[in-house]
């Protein structure tokens, strides 16, 4: 762990929450969905630097490749008119925010007076392809199969969601 | 020095930047964008434990939230499409059907 580490991860931080918070203050959708891009890409260096590269990879295949396009391919199918986002008034607005930033302050706190900052060698490798399929064919294979179930009722929810209905083909 | 903290830190001002958007915002599709940004906080505590711990069934866990996240979003941006169909909006409060 040497400095270059240290600034590494304090700017990858930074650059992650600003672009969470831009996330839900722009009003533009499409600037949205671009933005938790950049997000995405600096969570994957993070992944990076603690080692996880396989991790890494798949952060930007899935997430960044697949469900944010998916994100853009609904904003645009939806159109402009649906992507003008209004904000909630006044009370509630306070109240949100007051809420969360107790929830906030609270989980900040617990961790900094747990004691437990266990240092930890970065960039070294352990995540590798091989290490995580070992794990995950043999100690996960239950989960992973659930997940496999998952994925399938999501496919056939979305197809039936999206069927026309058969009268409306014959008016 | 970066410590097992600092990540469990970043991870839940994250979190609490999603819970924020899910509350603040008034479009469907921007709160669920907020559950992604809360998925990946959630995701970045369970790599940097995983790491600090020595234990590579953090990262599994990861992998596994990202593909419930895949289909959630799927399902989820299917319902929005229908919904804005047959009703025009995306506005959470202008959905009150079932509201007595």
């Amino acid at each position: 762990m040497n400095d270059l580490d240290v600034f590494l991860f304090f700017s990858l931080a930074l650059i992650s929450t600003a672009a969470a918070l831009s996330v839900i203050l722009v009003r533009r959708l499409v600037y949205a969905v671009l933005l938790l891009v950049v997000m995405m890409a600096a969570l994957s260096a993070l992944y990076v630097q603690l080692g996880a590269h396989f991790l890494a990879v798949i952060q930007i295949l899935i997430y960044a490749g697949a469900i944010l396009v998916l994100f853009l391919l609904a904003v645009m199918l939806l159109g402009p008119e649906a992507s003008e986002a209004g904000r909630r008034p006044g009370w509630n607005r306070f109240f949100s925010i007051f809420t969360v930033s107790i929830f906030a302050a609270e989980l900040i706190l617990i961790l900094l007076h747990s004691g437990k900052n266990g240092e930890f060698p970065l960039s070294a490798s352990s995540g590798t392809v091989e290490a995580i399929g070992t794990l995950l064919f043999k100690n996960y294979l239950l989960p992973f199969e659930l997940v496999s179930v998952v994925l399938l009722v999501g496919i056939v929810g979305v197809v039936s969601l999206n069927q026309k209905e058969p009268s409306e083909n014959k008016p | 020095m970066i410590g097992l903290t600092h990540y469990l830190i970043l991870s839940s001002v994250l979190f609490a930047i999603g819970a924020l958007g899910v509350l603040l915002r008034r479009n469907l599709i921007a709160m669920l964008l907020s559950v992604e940004i809360m998925l990946n906080a959630a995701n970045l505590s369970f790599v940097a434990a995983s790491r600090a711990y020595g234990d590579l069934g953090g990262q599994v866990m990861a992998l596994l939230v990202i593909a419930i996240a895949a289909a959630e979003v799927a399902v989820g941006l299917a319902i929005l499409v229908q919904l804005y169909r047959q009703r025009e909006t995306l506005d959470p409060d202008d959905l009150r059907l079932m509201k007595g």
